[in-house]
């Protein structure tokens, strides 16, 4: 499921990962560590919420 | 105006701007400042820099204590342009500073500057700089308001140098809070923060939260907060934070706020039973004209009620544009503790009242539908219709109002 950042809109799509911040692709959001930030705007993950599809 | 001292050897060095009213899109109805301070240690530091425009005031406030080839640290805590607008110029004078700033601070200032020949230090959450007698910390602050931003601590002299947060947009004679209050008043000085937090920082209170929360749980003392804009807060850094706190916390008036606009002045003329219910009720109302009134304003009383109606004509099916601009505004601000509702003349289809109501809903904001249309322009009979349209909005907003006492 992916996950978006309610701060600055960055969608976490857990097919991609996110390699600069050490996530591989196939990475399911809730397996991310707690000290990984958005990518685009450095919040934690507390700031994200599911995207319904 | 020229430098003061806040802390010892620790100056104001920035600037007034008297003259601005458009600050990229906001009225400033009592203009800005650009501060920045400079500390005289071993290690001379300027902390920020100005607006471009106002690099010539700044810089000579700093010649005026200091040679400032000899500036050996510059911390940009925000890139933007009103505070990072002078870097360049700075560091022409400084040849051989440091700059000290976030990662995302450092890719940012790389679009606004050629960085190739400067010296620049990231850092994090924690780092400490030296500066003499005086240890500086910086603690990250992504999205208050944007990617990069950071403030300083001074350790010893327990200053939190906060650039955009705390902040007004005021120009001023004075410097601190207490002297503006004692010059003009405190409501004066509470409405400038509240103007600014509504139209800046709005979306981010569960940050503002959790960032005060850390920062008191690192319990470093804070007895004077110096923002980059407007009064420094020497003598009741408390108060600031207490109502960042209580507006990040959905804290706000018992009071009703109509925001609408109007082109045969059939929406307004429902206005005037609605308030008139709002009243009747017991809740004060304030009412705002688009087109008559800055968005930014109408925001900060949007901000500063808890309850919202907004009135709009439908033009060609759609909700009438300068409506639209209002919730476009909002919808990036992402209001929430809020309680909406909608009303509107129409001509013959409709349509504002409906999309308002859709608006809603996307915000996540609680509403009282369905709303009320009028026919072309209200007559006698619409009168009541108004009148209890708006009592029984305000008996929903006092209900709602419960949960926040």
């Amino acid at each position: 499921m992916k996950y978006e950042c309610e701060m600055c809109g960055y969608i976490y799509d857990p097919e991609v990962g996110d390699a600069d911040g050490g996530i591989a692709p196939g990475t399911p959001f809730e397996d991310i560590p707690d000290d990984w930030v958005c990518p685009v705007c450095g919040v934690g993950k507390d700031s994200f919420s599911p995207v319904e599809e | 105006m020229k430098a003061v001292e806040i802390k010892p050897d620790i100056y104001w060095v920035g600037a007034i701007d008297w003259a601005v009213r458009d600050f990229h899109g906001y009225v400033t109805p009592s203009g800005t400042t650009y501060n920045n301070y400079l500390i005289l240690d071993d290690d001379i530091t300027l902390v920020d820099t100005v607006k471009f425009d106002f690099g010539d005031v700044a810089a000579s406030n700093i010649i005026s204590l200091v040679d400032p080839s000899k500036i050996k640290n510059v911390i940009v805590n925000h890139i933007e342009n009103d505070h990072m607008g002078s870097l360049r110029r700075i560091m022409n004078l400084a040849k051989n500073a440091t700059i000290y700033t976030t990662e995302k601070g450092k890719a940012g200032m790389a679009r606004f500057f050629d960085i190739s020949k400067w010296d620049i230090k990231t850092v994090k959450t924690g780092h400490e700089l030296k500066t003499g007698k005086y240890t500086l910390m910086f603690i990250e602050t992504p999205m208050l308001h944007w990617p990069d931003s950071m403030v300083t601590y001074v350790k010893e002299a327990h200053l939190l140098i906060s650039q955009d947060a705390f902040g007004q947009h005021y120009a001023s004679t004075e410097r601190f809070d207490d002297d503006f209050i004692a010059s003009a008043s405190e409501a004066e000085l509470e409405d400038a923060v509240i103007d600014y937090y509504a139209n800046i920082l709005m979306p981010f209170g569960k940050l503002i939260k959790a960032k005060i929360g850390e920062i008191k749980k690192l319990g470093i003392p804070v007895d004077m907060i110096a923002p980059d804009h407007g009064f420094i807060w020497r003598k009741n850094p408390g108060k600031v934070m207490d109502m960042y706190l209580n507006m990040a916390g959905g804290k706000t008036n018992l009071r009703i706020v109509i925001i609408y606009d109007t082109m045969w002045h059939g929406t307004e003329i429902m206005t005037q039973p609605v308030v008139q219910g709002i009243k009747d009720e017991g809740v004060a109302c304030k009412v705002i004209k688009l087109r008559a009134t800055p968005m930014s304003v109408a925001i900060k009383e949007f901000w500063n009620s808890r309850g919202c109606l907004i009135g709009s004509p439908t033009l060609n099916n759609e909700v009438y544009p300068s409506v639209a601009e209002f919730i476009m505004h909002l919808r990036g601000l992402r209001p929430s503790d809020r309680i909406m509702g909608a009303f509107g003349c129409y001509g013959w289809s409709g349509g504002a009242v409906k999309w308002l109501y859709n608006e809603f809903k996307g915000m996540k904001l609680e509403e009282v539908g369905p709303g009320l249309e009028i026919n072309f322009r209200p007559v006698q009979e619409d009168d009541k219709k108004c009148y209890d349209f708006g009592r029984e909005f305000a008996r929903k907003v006092k209900e709602f109002h419960k949960k926040y006492e």
